[in-house]
């Protein structure tokens, strides 16, 4: 071998392969820390990455959106239907609620008053415009009889017109055939109710020298033997005093708004009840017109 | 089957039509819109029988639906037969003058007669009753249009029953009228 022949370029190259390790062990003592060497595979390694990260994360963000949107719309949906069910079972609640309280009421009257009553529901109103009737659903087979007296919480309904097995039809106070006789409850002025029209009766037969005033409650006499004496009927709406008329003409507006009731107490024995003198917490007190509204409202 | 037949089949559906209507206009409807006039499907019904009938077979049956309606009302038995038969006598005459098949003619007549019937109640009450019937003016203006509205489906459902019913006679009172 001749060692003058060496190959200076084959040795260079020797050494840098035995060199190169030698120095990455070298390097190996700070690993956290980038090597000049690195820093351009870095850069681009980084550049690289991060455009494709960028299309991977925008790919997946509109798939993600485009199925979160999907998914959105579906809860919305059911969100929203659970949302109207609770509206649904919200509303029946307070409907339940108001029956409750109705039926309390009812059955606090019930229970407090002397009279035989039986209760009953409003069904329907009067084929015709003509005559305001309406039609219950108790009739012969439950006790009832023509002339009974229909009451509400508020005041007196009418009366017991024509009784059917099961139904009846009640004559309402502003039936213009209804008559019932009527007292003012402040002036104990004597007059007869008689309907009028779909809204309103009227106080007739009062002397011209009685006192009475809008806003008076007129109340049941108890003298057709139908109605408890004392018993609400109507308020004075307005009263007129004309010269060329025997007596006073007074519009009255019906305590009970049949309208607005859905329960009804139809009087079966009246027993001489005074809820005028009687102590009884059940006799009804002069409602103002708010006030009977409110009533009637229950 | 014979005529006879037919015609009483004819008439009985049409009476448990007349009944089921009334309920739903005085319970269903009251139940829903309160005090709003409803239309007076009966009336309609009536009408359509006066109509499309016999001038003696109408009067028959609609005497007969007054009957049956009348249980819906406090209206007395004396107010609405002659009321009915008034405005039968009043329909016939104007048919037996000017008549033309179809719905045009069915609701001219609805319009007419209903607002007829309503007049003629009103005289009658003032006559015949120690308190007559309050006019109420708009309510039964009311009524009387959607007598006309709601007559418009009536019509056609009266007719496919009448088709259903006999065919022929159908045809036959069409030629005949």
């Amino acid at each position: 071998m001749n060692w003058l022949n060496f190959d200076l370029r084959k040795g260079f190259l020797i050494a840098l392969v035995v060199l190169i390790p030698l120095i990455s062990i070298n390097t190996q003592q700070s690993p956290r820390a980038t090597g000049w060497y690195n820093k351009p595979f870095s850069w681009i390694a980084e550049k690289i990455q991060t455009s494709l990260f960028a299309f991977s994360e925008s790919i997946h963000g509109t798939t993600r959106l485009y199925l979160n949107l999907v998914n959105i719309k579906r809860e919305n949906a059911e969100l929203k239907k659970e949302n109207d069910q609770f509206k649904i079972q919200l509303q029946l609640f307070e409907e339940l609620k108001k029956e409750n309280l109705r039926m309390s009421l009812l059955l606090d009257f019930k229970e407090k008053t002397k009279m035989e009553m039986i209760a009953a529901r409003i069904m329907s109103r009067d084929l015709l415009d003509d005559h305001a009737t309406i039609q219950i659903d108790k009739g012969l087979d439950h006790g009832l009889k023509a002339g009974q007296a229909v009451i509400a919480l508020g005041g007196a309904l009418g009366h017991v017109f024509r009784p059917q097995a099961k139904t009846s039809l009640v004559l309402l106070l502003t039936d213009r055939f209804s008559v019932i006789d009527g007292v003012i409850g402040r002036s104990r002025a004597r007059g007869i109710v008689e309907g009028k029209n779909l809204n309103g009766c009227a106080l007739k037969y009062v002397e011209k020298s009685e006192d009475v005033k809008a806003g008076d409650l007129v109340l049941t006499s108890g003298l057709d033997n139908i109605f408890p004496k004392g018993f609400p009927i109507a308020i004075v709406e307005n009263v007129e005093n004309k010269s060329f008329q025997a007596s006073l003409r007074v519009d009255l507006k019906p305590v009970a708004d049949p309208d607005k009731v859905e329960e009804v107490f139809i009087i079966t024995n009246a027993k001489q009840v005074d809820l005028t003198i009687s102590s009884n917490p059940v006799a009804p007190i002069a409602p103002s017109p708010n006030e009977s509204e409110k009533n009637q409202s229950l | 089957m014979n005529l006879k037949k037919i015609n009483l089949y004819n008439f009985l559906i049409t009476l448990g039509l007349v009944l089921l209507l009334t309920s739903i206009q005085t319970t269903l409807w009251y139940q829903w819109f309160g005090r709003t006039p409803p239309p007076p499907f009966w009336l309609i019904v009536s009408i359509y029988l006066l109509i499309f009938r016999q001038p003696f077979v109408s009067l028959f049956m609609i005497y007969i639906l007054g009957l049956a309606v009348s249980v819906f009302s406090a209206i007395p038995l004396g107010m609405l037969l002659p009321t009915l038969l008034i405005m039968a006598v009043i329909v016939q005459y104007v048919k037996s003058r000017f008549f033309w098949p179809g719905l045009r003619y069915f609701l001219i007549s609805i319009f007419l007669s209903t607002l007829l019937f309503n007049g003629i109640l009103i005289l009658l009450s003032l006559v015949l009753q120690k308190n007559p019937t309050p006019i109420y003016f708009f309510r039964r203006l009311i009524e009387v249009l959607l007598a006309t509205i709601t007559a418009v489906p009536m019509y056609h459902f009266l007719k496919w029953l009448d088709l259903k019913m006999d065919p022929d006679m159908a045809l036959a009172q069409g030629e005949r009228e």
